[in-house]
């Protein structure tokens, strides 16, 4: 007969017994790598969420700015005519959320002759409080 | 079975069991907010680079108004070459292309179709394929290119 069925038979009691220490520790050593394995994914998820909601809102933010811009070059055109480019136009854009910031890189104005294309390309760079920043290439031209 | 096979060895090894089952189902739990957290993040580049397409479209059609406007010759019926943007694009990866299509206008104005097509469309652009379209009026009277009237500005 089995060594185990034997003791059982010897003391029924042993049937309730429960776990050893070793598989309570095996299982604790198991269960907290579980754990840990958990936090470490939902701290992924939630890095991930806050990236890419600084990420679109920069991409809002910038899309306002060139909207913004092109008013203000279409205004800037209308007033001024054939001198219509400039390095820095009025642009009343709305005030960017707190920690992000808004910069217009502006292209170089083309010459006045009468046979140059008169438009200019215009970078803009929002950038997030986590220092991640997005590009927007717009082209704004005289009206 | 299960059940009998406990009552065969009262509750020994229980705690190993339902460790198992809990780091099984923690494996799950984890692999579906990695699933969450990779689909948000494809989405964000795939929003970025749609709305660069988008930007990009639009850089094009000013860029190419401007340069017919104020270039002799160019939109007039049977005369309108093809434009490419010389400018780096927020999608390079997705390049596109200017095509015009004159019409007969009165004296002194010039009355072309501008379309955009991605540059893996051969020109002259298709309407099925074209991303943006605008019908524009150029007014030469005065001075050449004096102003322009955009008819009208359809997006796809």
């Amino acid at each position: 007969m089995h060594r185990r069925a034997r003791r059982r038979d010897a003391n029924p009691s042993l049937d309730d017994l429960g776990s050893t220490l070793v598989e309570v520790l095996v299982a604790l050593v198991i269960a907290s790598g579980a754990v840990f394995v958990l936090i470490g994914g939902m701290s992924a998820l939630f890095a991930s969420a806050l990236q890419n909601r600084q990420t679109t809102t920069s991409g809002v933010v910038a899309r306002s700015y060139a909207e913004a811009l092109e008013v203000a070059v279409a205004q800037s055109s209308a007033a001024n005519g054939v001198a219509w480019c400039s390095t820095s136009y009025s642009v009343s854009s709305p005030v960017p959320p707190n920690g992000y910031t808004v910069a217009p890189g502006y292209g170089a104005c083309p010459a006045t002759g009468a046979a140059t294309p008169q438009f200019q390309t215009v970078v803009i760079t929002a950038t997030a409080p986590n220092l991640t920043s997005e590009k927007l290439l717009i082209v704004v031209r005289r009206s | 079975m299960k059940l009998a096979r406990m009552r065969a060895h009262g509750e020994e090894g229980i705690a190993l069991e339902l460790a198992l089952i809990f780091l099984t189902a923690t494996s799950v739990i984890v692999a579906s907010l990695l699933g969450f957290a990779d689909t948000s993040s494809q989405a964000t580049v795939v929003f970025r680079s749609s709305r660069g397409s988008d930007y990009d479209v639009d850089a094009a059609m000013q860029a190419d108004i401007a340069t017919i406007r104020v270039t002799s010759g160019q939109g007039l019926v049977g005369s309108c070459a093809s434009f490419t943007p010389a400018f780096t694009l927020n999608n390079p990866a997705s390049p596109v292309r200017v095509d015009c299509t004159p019409s007969s206008a009165p004296a002194g104005q010039r009355h072309v179709v501008l379309s955009v097509c991605p540059t893996t469309i051969a020109s002259p652009c298709p309407d099925i394929s074209a991303v943006l379209r605008a019908d524009i009026t150029f007014y030469d009277d005065g001075s050449f290119g004096r102003a322009l009237s955009i008819l009208s500005w359809s997006n796809q």
